[in-house]
């Protein structure tokens, strides 16, 4: 019998200012899941993770997590609700260490630990100033601090943007190391590191899901990724 | 200019700048933190002189004076924040109109209340021989209010850079949404920020009525202007920033003024511009504040 | 399309002339203490809409405004008095000169943000203050300020007030033809959206620095067209001209009007103005003297009482008296709005 999802988005329609952005997404994630949300530039895919996170107000539609309705709160309230968010721009305290900006998520102890197992980078820096580091180092700087709070559900924005293709392959390695225990909601461009994570995908179109369903239909059925998130065969590098 | 006197000038400038942090470093935690400007703030120095000159001015306990007018502060500001200024969070346009408003009401009021003129502080019971240091002669509450900025500062940073709640600040300072995200109300906090960065206000006024020589209406004007000239020059929303600008000031406009009047005014101003022009981040500029 | 009369309708304009024949009138009904007043209100009628324009047309918060007032004051009595220049002339360069000072402070400060364009404006302006408080400079005649020559007896106050009163009728009413023509011209246009949202009118392609050089200009033109006439009624210019409580008239005014509304400043000014000879009949009425000593200071205060109704105005009548008359009348009236 199939588990009831634990992310579940219902038509969601959502905007920014006078700008309509979100016309009606549907979306589901089970347990254990990692889901690659994708689509064109302006589909409103960060839109869709803000609107879950509680930064943006949904205008009609529901989100449910773990069957509860989750739309309407207050950002800390959802982030208290078990639910991490990385930014597209990493959302790092440059002025602060980076043990500081790990202590903005939770205070030391041992949950510290088994996270800097996994992010041996950010163990060995822990007192420089976060702005100092790479563009590497901040990603997985930003991942290992939302994970200090253990959330049932981490939501990731592009976390590959501006990184060299070294480092991303670091980073899909860390992440494909974390997520058998974790769901992961995942927004990607590129279609590699899209692959690579993702058991199933929802593909956004003008703020409305157009498809979804397992990550090897995307493989196979390259009309999808004609139809929907070609751009000149920009993200064809794979 | 001989040594002596230029020793007096030295600490009557860092006397001056002690006055100027409390007052800006108020300023500049609720600008740099809540991104909201209070015009009505010189009007807070204000009536904390008043409570100085009411208390302590016939010889009472300035501690107590003190006191007063911290908790006082308090209280006003957290009160006034949760009541009137949380509506104006956003809207920047609205901030200017209503703290300005503001200003000018608690102003009025204090007026018709203690009466339009200058009440001077007499001998304070305390403190109030002078002192010689190194060939000059200084007041002893001039050296007072150095150690008063001093461990205010000191206190400050204290918080800041050792306590949850100074992380959360200076996180939120950067970035409030993160914070959020990271599960942390900082919109609580909000009150909280802001009752004690009128505490500030009104220390500052209680601390500056002696050596201003007492309480009058037209205190928080003038301050007003000084106070942002400090956070602009400092940094909005830079807490070191303040510290820095506010002993400069001081200084600068203590040997300014020996040569010529109108300078301690004109000082300040100047140095306002010349930053603004130059280099309009402050000298410490803070991450996530907007030019 | 808000022009002058934009219910270019019989009504409106019937008003509007009724109005100015009232007003007009006013020197054959009242007492010349009142004619004064009127002076009075027409001079600040000109600064309002001169502040008008820069925060309810361009966006622009200026807490600096008095210095533009003042300069012009100072100006007109520095050439009158000490170099003997006629009035006609010393007034039209005090008005360019107001102009000349906004302009520089547009250019230093239009580029930036809100709060500080409001600081730089203020610092301008106290350090304007402090200049003609000591006379540092050698243009204030220090506190007791600067007396006027040269004035022709016609305007001379002390000998009559009603001639004074017409030309600064007569001088509001052709400023208040300018805004008009400015609010309907295509710059009216650029100016509203910069104050709507700067950014996106950068996008545009609007160039929003030189905008709000030329509109604070345009301001300080008429700021020092009030100017003039006030150093006219007054005839000794002193540094309170340049004080922050000018602006905060200005500001007063401008939104208990009804800020960006056209004839906001005008009857803003004319709250604001007649308040104080007002309260000062109600200080002298039997019901206010039976109040607790404290209370009656209270409602008697012209700053207080308009401290709380701007409060008030700000909060829950943005669009101030005027905004809120149409709204009135929008309800009221079934046709579409």
């Amino acid at each position: 019998m199939p588990d009831a999802p634990l992310l579940a988005l219902r038509g969601l329609k959502a905007s920014i200012g006078p700008f309509r952005i979100l016309e009606g997404v549907d979306l589901e994630l089970r347990e254990g899941e990692t889901l690659v949300l994708l689509g064109r530039n302006g589909a409103g895919k960060t839109t869709t993770l803000r609107s879950i996170m509680g930064f943006v107000e949904a205008v009609d539609g529901s989100i449910e997590l773990d069957g509860e309705a989750i739309s309407g709160l207050s950002v800390d309230r959802v982030a208290r609700r078990g639910v991490g968010y990385v930014p597209e721009d990493r959302g790092i305290f440059s002025t602060l260490t980076v043990e500081e900006n790990l202590r903005v998520a939770a205070p030391p102890g041992p949950v510290w630990e088994r996270v800097l197992d996994s992010f041996p980078v950010v163990r060995e820096r822990l007192g420089a100033r976060a702005g100092e580091l790479s563009g590497g180092q901040q990603q997985m700087l930003a991942v290992a601090r939302a994970l200090l709070r253990e959330p049932r559900l981490l939501l990731l924005d592009e976390p590959s943007t501006g990184l060299a293709p070294a480092v991303i392959t670091e980073l899909v390695e860390t992440l494909r190391a974390l997520q058998s225990g974790m769901t992961l909601l995942l927004v990607e461009q590129n279609l590699s590191v899209a692959r690579q994570l993702g058991q199933r995908f929802t593909i956004l179109e003008e703020g409305r899901t157009v498809a979804s369903g397992p990550m090897r239909e995307l493989t196979d059925d390259s009309s999808l990724t004609e139809r929907f998130l070609a751009l000149g065969g920009a993200e064809q590098r794979a | 200019m001989d040594g002596g006197t230029a020793v007096t000038l030295f600490l009557n400038g860092l006397a001056l700048g002690a006055i100027l942090f409390l007052l800006a470093s108020g300023l500049t935690l609720i600008f740099g933190l809540l991104d909201f400007v209070n015009f009505a703030h010189g009007a807070f120095f204000m009536v904390g002189a008043y409570v100085f000159a009411a208390i302590a001015a016939e010889g009472g306990s300035i501690a107590l004076a003190f006191a007063v007018a911290i908790a006082g502060g308090a209280a006003g500001g957290f009160v006034l924040e949760r009541v009137l200024l949380r509506r104006a969070y956003g809207n920047e346009l609205h901030q200017f109109l209503l703290t300005l408003g503001l200003g000018l009401i608690i102003t009025e009021i204090v007026r018709i209340i203690a009466g339009p003129n200058f009440q001077a502080v007499r001998e304070l019971e305390y403190l109030g021989g002078n002192v010689s240091v190194l060939g000059g002669s200084v007041q002893e509450y001039r050296l007072f209010l150095i150690a008063l900025g001093v461990a205010v500062f000191l206190g400050m940073l204290y918080v800041l850079r050792r306590t949850r709640i100074g992380l959360i600040v200076r996180a939120g300072v950067e970035d409030p949404s993160m914070v959020e995200a990271l599960g942390t109300n900082v919109r609580r906090g909000f009150s909280i920020m802001f009752a004690v960065g009128t505490a500030l206000a009104l220390l500052a006024g209680a601390a500056a009525a002696p050596y201003y020589g007492g309480a009058g209406p037209a205190l928080g004007e003038e301050q007003i202007v000084l106070a942002f000239v400090i956070a602009v020059v400092g940094g909005l929303g830079s807490y070191l920033g303040s510290a820095l600008a506010a002993v400069s000031v001081g200084l600068l406009s203590s040997y300014a003024a020996f040569y010529w009047e109108p300078g301690a005014s004109l000082v300040p101003v100047l140095l306002m511009a010349l930053v603004l022009l130059l280099r309009p981040q402050g000298l410490i500029p803070q991450a996530g504040a907007r030019i | 399309m808000r022009a002058r009369g934009a219910a270019l309708g019989w009504p409106a304009v019937a008003g509007v002339a009724g109005a100015l024949v009232v007003a007009a009138a006013v020197p054959f009904w009242f007492s010349s203490y009142w004619v004064t007043v009127g002076i009075d209100v027409c001079v600040f009628a000109i600064l309002g809409v001169s502040y008008n324009l820069l925060l309810g047309r361009i966006g622009l918060f200026s807490l600096g405004h008095a210095l533009l007032f003042g300069i012009a004051g100072y100006m007109v009595a520095n050439l009158t008095a000490r170099s003997g220049l006629p009035l006609l002339p010393a007034a039209v360069v005090a008005v360019v000169a107001s102009a000349a000072v906004a302009a520089v402070t547009g250019l230093v400060a239009a580029g930036v943000r809100g709060i500080y364009f409001a600081m730089m404006t203020l610092a301008f302006a106290q350090v304007g203050f402090v200049l003609a408080e000591t006379d540092a400079a050698g243009f204030s005649g220090g506190e007791d300020g600067l007396a006027m020559s040269g004035i022709p007896e016609l305007i001379n106050i002390n000998v009559r007030q009603d001639a004074l009163y017409w030309l600064a009728l007569g001088t509001l009413v052709v400023v208040l033809v300018v805004v008009a023509v400015i609010r309907a011209s295509a710059a009216g246009r650029l100016w509203n959206a910069v104050r709507e949202n700067d950014v996106r009118a950068a996008a545009l392609g609007i160039d929003v620095r030189r905008q709000r050089v030329v509109a604070y200009s345009v301001a300080g033109a008429l700021a020092g067209v009030a100017g003039v006439l006030f150093a006219l009624s007054v005839q000794t210019v002193t540094p309170s001209t340049m004080s922050v409580g000018i602006t905060v008239q200005a500001l007063l005014i401008t939104v208990i009007g009804g800020t960006g509304t056209f004839w906001g400043p005008v009857v803003g000014a004319l709250f604001v103005r007649t308040s104080t000879p007002l309260l000062d009949e109600l200080a002298d009425t039997g019901f206010v003297q039976d109040m607790s000593a404290p209370l009656e200071r209270a409602v008697t205060s012209q700053p207080l009482v308009l401290g709380v109704l701007y409060i008030l105005f700000v909060l829950f009548l943005p669009a101030g008296v005027v905004g809120a008359a149409a709204q009135v009348r929008r309800r009221f009236s079934r046709a579409p709005a």
